[in-house]
């Protein structure tokens, strides 16, 4: 008994990480490669996720995201050339893989589905 | 082409691990010379550089300052709180409480030397750790005595355990 509780507990905590792999930020960066498509290296994404959420964002807030991302096999990463206006420094470019995109329309469905039935905007009582 | 401050750029470079080193400082160059300079001038942009510095630190480094600080600071206002004789509890060591926090300040301080050596493989960004925990703790220090100092003495002059302890 204690044992079929325990499995059903750890099935129900893996299906809660499961379905909350995407964090909102890690949403942003991840449509943001998606949107600059072969043009996605650090600063355009950057650039895009700060239009995006219209906010200023750290440079390094980005690249750590990129990198969990990257470790969670949902990016893939590769180097590009380096420009003048850049001292000739290596440029990283990011693809969105298959579990990326995946991960996307699950947190999309997720949304969705939590938000279903309510009026937009949504109104308060008092 | 203007530039960011040079010792920016060094911490900056000494900071970021090997694979990540050229890109990310590239980035950040590229952002400050084509948006930054331009549209706010090289001062603010100068600022943004060393902001954009600070917050990779903090990203990295945070976790070894923040529980310590935490610590130190509990400490300090259960000692204040209970103890009307002036003895000090510290952790569970066996150490005199005297020498613990110093003791606490230097292993840690060393641990960030390794810590942030191993993770840029450069010795530089050991440096760039211990630096940063240094000034992190000096500036807790500072501003966590001045910040109490009045209200530990309010909290001394009406708690009747310390007036007994007084007489």
């Amino acid at each position: 008994m204690i044992v079929a509780g325990a499995f059903l507990a750890i099935c129900d905590y893996n299906v809660v990480i499961v379905a909350d792999i995407l964090g909102s930020f890690e949403q942003a960066v991840l449509l943001a490669i998606v949107r600059l498509d072969d043009g996605a290296y650090g600063r355009a994404i950057l650039n895009e996720v700060e239009m995006r959420l219209e906010r200023d964002v750290a440079a390094g807030a980005v690249q750590a995201t990129l990198e969990r991302l990257e470790r969670k096999g949902l990016v893939r990463s590769r180097l590009g050339s380096g420009t003048p206006i850049r001292d000739g420094r290596a440029r990283r470019f990011y693809t969105v893989l298959a579990d990326g995109l995946r991960a996307l329309n699950d947190a999309r469905k997720t949304h969705e589905s939590v938000w279903r039935g309510f009026p937009r905007p949504l109104k308060g009582r008092g | 082409m203007p530039n960011p401050p040079e010792a920016a750029e060094l911490i900056l470079r000494a900071l970021l691990p090997a694979d990540a080193r050229e890109c990310v400082s590239g980035d950040l160059l590229e952002e400050y010379r084509e948006s930054r300079v331009p549209s706010a001038g090289e001062l603010r942009a100068d600022l943004w550089y060393w902001r954009q510095v600070g917050g990779i630190w903090l990203r990295a480094y945070w976790w070894l300052v923040a529980p310590v600080v935490l610590v130190l600071a509990l400490f300090d206002t259960f000692n204040y709180v209970s103890s009307p004789l002036g003895a000090s509890f510290g952790l569970p060591t066996g150490l005199p409480f005297a020498v613990q926090p110093p003791l606490v300040a230097v292993g840690l301080v060393a641990f960030a030397t390794a810590y942030g050596s191993w993770r840029t493989g450069r010795w530089q960004g050991g440096f760039v750790a211990a630096l940063g925990v240094s000034v992190i703790l000096w500036s807790f220090a500072v501003v966590w005595s001045n910040a109490t100092f009045y209200p530990f003495a309010l909290l001394a002059q009406s708690d009747p355990q310390w007036i007994a302890a007084w007489h």
